[in-house]
Order: structure tokens, then C-alpha cells, then sequence
């Protein structure tokens, strides 16, 4: 019998529509390769990880989704601790980050390619759509950033990712390869925020 | 007759110890000698197992079959060694506890029947390895490290699973995948740039691990996918793919190992470097049912020499006296497979009983003369030097000393080494 809290989350999950998971994933993966402001980077992974949980509740058990909102909750808030405590150790990349037209030029490279692909074909595939654009854009943002908190998110929406495919496309849907991926997510977040909170370099060229 | 312990008692032992040497951080080598103690201790215990030890975790199963069972005693001799060689020259950080916890999970990627799970443990062994290691106000080798750790792992992770799928038809995509993820993991060109950088942003000592545990444990993995898939041997051109990438890493590690502008960056490319020849020991077992006596030889022996070279490195780093210089110099032939070292009795065996031992002569070759002319200018025209630290210094040597002492003692008697490993 499923307990009514995740009856009610499955309820919840299931009357979003596609169209919103998918536009919110969009706005995540334009949001990663574009930003450089902690606070929308840890918005940006609790957003990735809800999106991913309403795709796992309407095609997997609702336990699943339920886990997958408590990994994201888990992973933000560790992400969240240490954006502070940069700002207050002043350990700022800013310095070091593209400029922004460069970024929203990569943005707009990444989506010609999604497009192309046919990623956006009717009838909609959500979890297709969400699993391809959330790794492509961590990879974009893999690509153009050597500051180690948004290194840190990317390889966090490629976790998401990963949970997204392994709930929903293959024979090892299970809670124990979940449970696996999540401790994959709290060592990638730990070490992102280690690294994170060592001092920048001055020069770009050292980074 | 000494009871056999069951395998997750066994795999679990070095991270329960982990845990409380993590507590011993305020006493200074005492982390240490407590994690070397606590290898030496698993090490003997996984010795007295059974052979093919099973059980089962979370209901998969668990088999320590002959090369799960060599890669956990090389995984523990390392970080053995390496704790030895930090409780003489103590270096701040997590490393006694992360190394502890990484041989637990070798133990358990090496012996978990499902390759999709074995890469995700993979995965998270990775990512602990980057906090174990220290910096040196920059990070950015650590940060490719953990991207290629990431990014490799699930690209293996997504390969079993698509292979998974049918396992004797052959997966494009999943072949795609899959020789992603072992280029990335492997160090293997063009994926395999963060070795170098890693090497020049911490210290060649505690990285070492990347290369003696880490990259020894996806070896286990690719071959174990090649006996689970046995298309990918068969009518993939994945080893002849493999003996290429092998061949230009060497040349590149090699050339990047003569014009070496430190002794810490020679450290890190040169093992990078002899660390890809091992994997010419594997191309022939890829798809049958057991690897190589030769390979799991050519793994434990590179221990204490890459071991040996790290902390001569860190010696001649400090001062240019004549002992470091000596010890650097034997440091680095060691590694070339000089008679009476470790090594050599794994290039000879190689030699003799490979099919294509001539493909080993080439890269050998390079791999010496890059040895050779690096160590030469390093120590004709000197390198980067750091502060003078006089206790700093003797602790390097005399680490550098002891382990030299090892190297020798395995070199003039390397039957230790296969009866270590029987």
C-alpha cells in the first residue's frame, strides 16, 4: 500500500503537465551555462532534481520520485552552505568567468544542435527530452567554466541525468542503483565544495 | 586450520577502520600507522579467504575470484606502502582514511557481478580520491580529475546498461560509451590530459593512488566487460584501438618525461606513462575467462617503485645534495626496469610470454629514453625548487630511503611478489 504522503506527491507530480517539465528543464540548462551567481546555480540543481522527480513519479514508483526529491534537497542545501561560506570567505571567480556573450552564444549553439537532433519533435518524449538537454547543457558548462562550484552543479545535472535514465529506461530500475547514484551525488557535492572553497587563482592562465 | 572470514566482513574492514582513523587526525602519523597497520592486517586476512569467496549485497552477488581477489591485495598494498611512506614524512589531509575506504570499495567494484553497479562504486572511489588530496593553490588538476572521474564512470555505467540489453549483439552506441569512459579513466590520449595537470597541482605521493588503485581497478573493469560482452574482443576494433591509444600515450607521456620542467611533474607522467604500458599485458586476455599471471605481477611491482619515485621527487624538490640526486636517479631507473628492481621481472616475463612481444619493445624503448634524458636534465640544469624545510626534508629522504630499501629487497627476490599474490 503506498503511504498517502507519497500518494499525495503522485497526485501532485502527476498533474504537471510535460510541457512545464520541459520547460523548466530548458530554463536549468540555459541557467547553468549562463550563470555565474551561486544562489541561481543552487536553484538550478533543486529545479533539475524536482523536474527529474515528476518525470520518475508519472513512469516509475512514486518512491523513487520521493527519493530523487530528497537527494536534490540534500545535494542543494550542501551546494547552498558552501556559496555561503565562499561569500564570506571572499573567494570570488568572477575574474576568471567568459564573458557573458560568449556564454549565451555556446546557450544558442547547444539548442541549434537539440534542434537538430530532432529532440523537439512531436509527440514530445519529456523524459527523453529532459535526460539529453540537462547532460548536454552540463557538458556545455563543463566546457566554458573552470570555476569548481559550477563544475560542481554541471556534474550534478549529469547525476540527474543519470537518475533520470536509470528510473526510467533500463532493467536496473531499482532503489539500491538509486541509492548508489545519490551517494555518487553527496561525494561529487562534497568535492565540489572542497574544491570550491580553496583560494581562486589570480591569473586566468592558472586556473 | 584458520577460519575463513565471509566477504563483506572482509571488504567492510578497511572502512570501518577509515572511520576511526578519520578521528585520529590530531595525533600526528598516528592515522597513518594505524591505516598501514589496518592494510597489512586486510591484506593478510584476504590471503587466508577462501578461494572465491561469495556472498551478496542488497541481494547482487559478490564473487572474489582470482583477479578481484589480486586487485584487493594490490589496492591494500598500496595503501599500505603509501601510509608507510606518510607516517615518515607526515602530509596533512584525509588520506589514511579516503585510502582505507578506497580499498574497501575496489574490493567491492572488483567482486559485483553487475558492471553497472560496479562502475557507479567506481564513480564514488573517484570522487573521494579528489579530497585526500592536498593542493598547491591550484586546483584545477583536481578539478579534471573529478570531471573525468564523473564523466567516465557514467559513460561506462550507461555502456553495461545498453549492453545489458543483448549481450552477444554488438551495441554501437554502447561500444561508443564504453571506449569513452575507459580513454577517460584510463588516462588514456586525447582523454587523458588531467594525469599530468594532477601532478603538478598536489603532491606525487598521496596522487599516486590514482594511479596504483584507481586506474588498476578500471583495468579489472574493462576486462571484465570484454568477458561479459565477449563481441567487443571479438569483432569490435576496440584492442587494436587500444594498442594505438596505448602506443601515443607513451610517446606523449615520454617526450612530456624528458622535458619535464620539475621533479614532481616527472613523477606524475612518467608513471602515467608506465602505467599505460600494462595495458598492453591485457590486450590478450580481453574476452577470455581469466587475465594474465603477467599483469596482476606488473601491477603489485609498480607499487613501491612508482612509490619510490614519488618521494625521491619530493627529496630532490628540497634539496640538491647528493643523496637525493642518487636516489632520484635510481628512482627513475627503477621504473625503467632495471635488473635487481621489481619492475624487470614483470618486463622479462612480459617479454617472453606475450604473443606480440614486439609491440612492447617500441614503447619500452621510448618510455626509457624519456626516463633517461628527463632525469638527466633535472639533474644537470635543476628544476622548480621549493623552501628549503629542513625536518620536512629529512622525513622525504629518509621515506625516500626506506622505500628504496623495499624496492631493492623485491628486486633481488621477486618470487615475494607471486607468492604475495597466490
Amino acid at each position: 500500500m503506498v503511504p498517502p504522503l507519497l500518494d499525495n506527491l503522485a497526485r501532485f507530480a502527476l498533474s504537471i503537465s510535460a510541457q512545464v517539465v520541459v520547460l523548466a528543464v530548458l530554463s536549468v540548462g540555459v541557467a547553468v551555462v549562463a550563470a555565474q551567481s551561486e544562489p541561481i546555480l543552487v536553484l538550478a540543481i533543486l529545479a533539475s532534481y524536482f523536474a527529474t522527480a515528476v518525470l520518475v513519479a508519472s513512469l516509475a514508483a512514486p518512491e523513487m520520485a520521493f527519493a530523487v526529491v530528497l537527494i536534490g534537497i540534500f545535494v542543494a542545501l550542501m551546494m547552498q552552505f558552501t556559496a555561503v561560506e565562499r561569500r564570506q570567505l571572499r573567494r570570488g571567480w568572477a575574474h576568471l568567468a567568459m564573458p557573458r556573450p560568449f556564454r549565451v552564444l555556446i546557450v544558442l549553439v547547444v539548442l541549434w544542435l537539440a534542434w537538430s537532433l530532432n529532440l523537439f519533435a512531436r509527440p514530445l518524449d519529456a523524459s527523453r527530452v529532459a535526460s539529453v538537454w540537462l547532460a548536454a547543457s552540463a557538458a556545455a558548462a563543463l566546457t566554458t567554466s573552470t570555476d569548481p562550484f559550477k563544475v560542481g552543479t554541471a556534474l550534478l545535472m549529469v547525476l540527474a541525468a543519470s537518475l533520470l535514465y536509470y528510473a526510467t529506461s533500463t532493467s536496473e530500475a531499482s532503489l539500491f542503483v538509486l541509492a548508489v547514484i545519490a551517494i555518487a551525488c553527496f561525494a561529487v557535492s562534497l568535492a565540489a565544495s572542497h574544491l570550491a572553497l580553496l583560494p581562486p587563482p589570480s591569473r586566468p592562465d592558472d586556473a | 586450520m584458520t577460519p575463513s572470514p565471509a566477504i563483506i566482513p572482509l571488504l567492510a574492514l578497511p572502512a570501518l577502520v577509515a572511520g576511526l582513523v578519520y578521528f585520529l587526525r590530531p595525533w600526528e602519523r598516528t592515522p597513518q600507522i594505524v591505516a598501514f597497520l589496518a592494510a597489512v592486517t586486510a591484506a593478510y586476512l584476504v590471503r587466508s579467504a577462501a578461494p572465491g569467496l561469495s556472498g551478496d549485497l542488497m541481494g547482487r552477488p559478490l564473487v572474489l575470484d582470482g583477479p578481484a581477489r589480486q586487485l584487493l591485495l594490490i589496492a591494500l598494498a598500496a595503501v599500505a606502502l603509501g601510509n608507510l611512506a606518510l607516517a615518515i614524512y607526515p602530509i596533512g589531509g584525509f588520506f589514511p582514511s579516503v585510502s582505507l575506504l578506497s580499498a574497501s570499495l575496489v574490493g567491492v567494484v572488483a567482486s559485483i557481478d553487475n558492471l553497472t553497479l560496479a562502475s557507479l562504486f567506481l564513480l564514488i572511489n573517484g570522487v573521494m580520491l579528489a579530497l585526500a588530496w592536498g593542493t598547491r593553490g591550484r586546483a584545477r588538476g583536481h578539478l579534471q580529475f573529478l570531471v573525468a572521474v564523473t564523466v567516465g564512470c557514467l559513460a561506462l555505467a550507461y555502456a553495461a546498461s545498453l549492453m545489458d540489453a543483448a549481450p552477444d549483439e554488438p551495441s554501437r552506441m554502447g561500444l561508443i560509451a564504453f571506449e569513452i569512459g575507459a580513454g577517460l579513466l584510463l588516462a588514456l590520449m586525447p582523454f587523458g590530459f588531467w594525469e599530468g595537470m594532477l601532478g603538478r597541482d598536489a603532491d606525487p605521493l598521496t596522487t599516486s593512488t590514482a594511479n596504483l588503485t584507481f586506474k588498476a581497478t578500471v583495468l579489472v573493469l574493462v576486462w571484465r566487460f570484454s568477458a561479459h560482452y565477449p563481441w567487443l574482443a571479438a569483432t569490435s576494433a576496440f584492442p587494436q584501438l587500444l594498442r594505438v591509444a596505448v602506443l601515443i600515450t607513451v610517446a606523449y607521456c615520454s617526450l612530456r618525461t624528458a622535458v619535464a620542467p620539475s621533479a614532481r611533474a616527472y613523477a606524475a607522467v612518467a608513471t602515467q606513462a608506465q602505467f599505460t604500458l600494462a595495458l598492453l599485458t591485457l590486450i590478450p586476455a580481453l574476452g577470455s575467462s581469466s587475465l594474465l599471471p603477467v599483469t596482476g605481477l606488473w601491477l603489485l611491482a609498480r607499487v613501491p617503485t612508482s612509490l619510490f619515485l614519488a618521494t625521491a621527487a619530493l627529496a630532490l624538490q628540497q634539496s640538491r645534495r647528493l643523496l637525493p640526486r642518487l636516489l632520484f636517479v635510481f628512482a627513475g631507473l627503477a621504473l625503467a626496469g632495471l635488473p635487481g628492481t621489481p619492475v624487470f621481472p614483470a618486463y622479462l616475463a612480459s617479454l617472453l610470454s606475450l604473443p606480440r612481444s614486439n609491440d612492447l619493445l617500441l614503447p619500452l624503448g621510448l618510455l626509457t629514453a624519456g626516463l633517461v634524458v628527463g632525469a638527466l636534465r633535472l639533474l644537470w640544469h635543476g628544476g622548480e625548487q621549493e623552501m628549503p624545510d629542513p625536518p620536512a626534508l629529512s622525513g622525504a629522504l629518509t621515506a625516500a630511503v626506506v622505500l628504496a630499501l623495499i624496492v631493492l629487497a623485491l628486486g633481488l627476490q621477486p618470487s615475494r611478489l607471486l607468492l604475495y599474490l597466490s
